[in-house]
């Protein structure tokens, strides 16, 4: 019965799972990406062996932190601190590629170690224009070793292709730390600062003893950097709050749709009440339309978030910059919230026509 | 027929808009079990409201309505007293028009009989008993008045009611068709022992019945 209600309004149906299934898209497409950029963070950061990351104190984009080389000594001297490795990060035009990671590093240090050479060597010049490019990137350049590319006003040489396994590494351009710093005319500047500790369950206390000695710095273990980074908080805000006004235009969608639907069926719901129907029958059939609808349009919409994502990483200009976590948790968080939607904009047009008299509607024309 | 009443109604009043409309002042009526009762009287005089009140359609204004011994208003669930105690049956059919004949009957079921298949064939045969066995998968719309009311018939019998309120039943139909609808009415009170209201305008139809009240001016003027 309620697929036959449903369906004798076919285009108003299909119309207001269409707007759900829009917001349910909106909603997964935009918190994959979102949790994609917390998962590469926290993988990448797992992947270099880094414990506890240095940056500039409240810097709101990890790219806007500035910190002078001669810290990296300093943090060394700290017991418990087994290596330290300062990289300068930046996003740079390369060619046709309009924004290209650019990490900076001295050849040999560990936070290069997890990169797996599938052509040519590693960096190795201090000071050299040699480049390795990770896989993503040297597929989208079109780049191999032996070929040059134009990276700002300096031609380098590739000497390597990698692969990390991570999105933003693998789409990334890795060249020596002192020809970039010199590059973007940034010299004795590094971005970050990646620790290794001689023991990866002193981060806590590491951490205490630097914030002690060293000012205007926040040190963050690898898994806090990610969730506390204010930049990607922000953007967890953006598209959480995006995909909420999203899923309010679907609950006002499917609240009119059921609006309408009750006032057109007020004298039928009146026969059916005449018949013996209980309010709470008549309150879960249109409830229960509501959620169909909502049902159909949550799947469409995991569909159709899931089709976003994947267009969206695969895009040219976007490749190797975002990536999509499309998580089972984040699936079926977003179909709760469309049975949700169908529950709260089905429930107010519900209970009217569940308050329907019989008599009274009987005599309504 | 016997002599025990099944409804006992006594001063029964309902007005509304706070009293300026009186529909009915003070009816007392009693109607014997298996009784075939025609209710006439002209146009506005309260005749359909009778039926509603005595199907729990609507509350009275005051007075009392006693159906097989309990009084409509200690009745605690009224939807199921009009599921299980009553049978409706309206002059403009209200069948639901995306529905089927035998899934307009068997949206009385739901509550009653938990098969599906069940109360599938129950529906089918209330269709064959009103004669449509061969129309019963047809749309309302692809049906002629007299069938709907079949329909409309065979779905107040679902749940085996003690009692039909029939309101003008052939109000919307040719003499012809309202002769057929009356004898299948008849029938069935004759047959099952269903206690039988109908209001009407017709006399031919009341002619059917075993006793005639006429209705003016929202009082029992003849019994």
């Amino acid at each position: 019965m309620i697929l036959k209600n449903l369906m004798r309004r076919k285009v108003r149906s299909i119309l207001t799972i269409v707007g759900i299934s829009i917001g349910i898209g909106a909603l997964v497409s935009l918190v994959a990406i979102t949790q994609g950029f917390v998962t590469i963070f926290s993988s990448m950061l797992k992947s270099r062996g880094t414990d506890l990351t240095v940056m500039k104190a409240n810097t709101v984009d990890i790219l806007t932190s500035v910190l002078g080389e001669s810290l990296g000594n300093k943090i060394l001297a700290i017991e418990g601190v087994k290596s330290i490795a300062g990289v300068l990060v930046d996003i740079v035009t390369i060619e046709d590629r309009p924004a290209t990671l650019v990490l900076g590093a001295n050849p040999g240090e560990y936070v290069l170690d997890h990169f797996k050479l599938v052509e040519g060597t590693a960096i190795k010049g201090v000071n050299s224009n040699e480049a390795m490019l990770g896989s993503i990137a040297a597929s989208t350049l079109k780049k191999g070793v032996g070929d040059d590319i134009n990276l700002e006003t300096d031609v380098f040489t590739v000497v390597g292709v990698f692969e990390s396994g991570n999105v933003w590494e693998d789409g990334a351009v890795v060249v020596p730390l002192k020809t970039f710093q010199a590059l973007m005319d940034r010299k004795n500047q590094v971005t970050v600062y990646n620790l290794k500790l001689t023991d990866s369950l002193l981060a806590e206390d590491v951490k205490k003893i630097i914030l002690s000695r060293i000012r205007g710095i926040s040190v963050m273990t690898s898994k806090d950097i990610a969730e506390t980074n204010q930049g990607l908080q922000m953007a967890k805000a953006m598209s959480w709050g995006t995909s909420a006004i999203a899923l309010a235009v679907g609950a006002i969608g499917t609240m009119n749709t059921m609006i309408m639907s009750v006032f057109e069926r007020t004298k039928e719901i009146g026969i059916l009440r005449a018949l013996g129907w209980s309010r709470r029958k008549i309150l879960r059939m249109i409830l229960g339309e509501a959620v169909f609808l909502s049902f159909i349009g949550g799947v469409l919409g995991l569909a159709l978030g899931t089709f976003g994502v994947q267009t969206l990483v695969n895009l040219p200009t976007l490749k190797g910059l975002i990536f999509g976590d499309l998580s089972r948790a984040l699936y079926m968080e977003a179909m709760g919230i469309a049975l949700l939607l169908g529950i709260v904009g089905g429930f107010y047009p519900a209970y009217r026509g569940s308050s329907v008299s019989p008599m009274e509607a009987l005599r309504y024309e | 027929m016997n002599d025990v009443d099944t409804i006992v109604i006594s001063n029964l009043v309902k007005t509304y808009e706070e009293g300026k409309i009186q529909a009915l002042r003070g009816i007392d009526l009693r109607v014997k079990k298996g009784e075939f009762l025609a209710v006439m009287g002209p146009s506005g005089c309260g005749k359909s409201t009778l039926l509603s009140l005595i199907g729990a359609l609507e509350p009275p204004t005051s007075g009392k309505i006693i159906v097989e011994g309990t009084p409509l208003d200690e009745v605690k669930d009224l939807d199921r007293f009009r599921l299980l105690s009553v049978g409706f049956i309206f002059q403009a059919f209200f069948l639901l028009p995306i529905l089927t004949a035998t899934e307009n009957i068997q949206i009385t079921m739901f509550d009653t009989i938990a098969s599906p298949l069940q109360r599938r064939k129950r529906a089918e045969e209330l269709l064959r008993l009103v004669g449509l066995e061969d129309r019963m998968n047809q749309l309302p719309t692809k049906l002629s008045g007299g069938e709907r009311q079949r329909v409309a018939i065979a779905r107040s019998l679902a749940n085996d009611p003690r009692i039909i309120l029939a309101d003008e039943p052939t109000g919307n139909l040719d003499s012809k068709t309202s002769e057929s609808i009356i004898a299948l009415l008849k029938r069935i009170n004759q047959e099952r022992g269903t206690t039988l209201l109908v209001v009407t305008h017709d006399s031919h139809v009341a002619s059917n019945a075993h006793r005639i009240v006429r209705l003016f001016d929202g009082k029992i003027v003849v019994d």
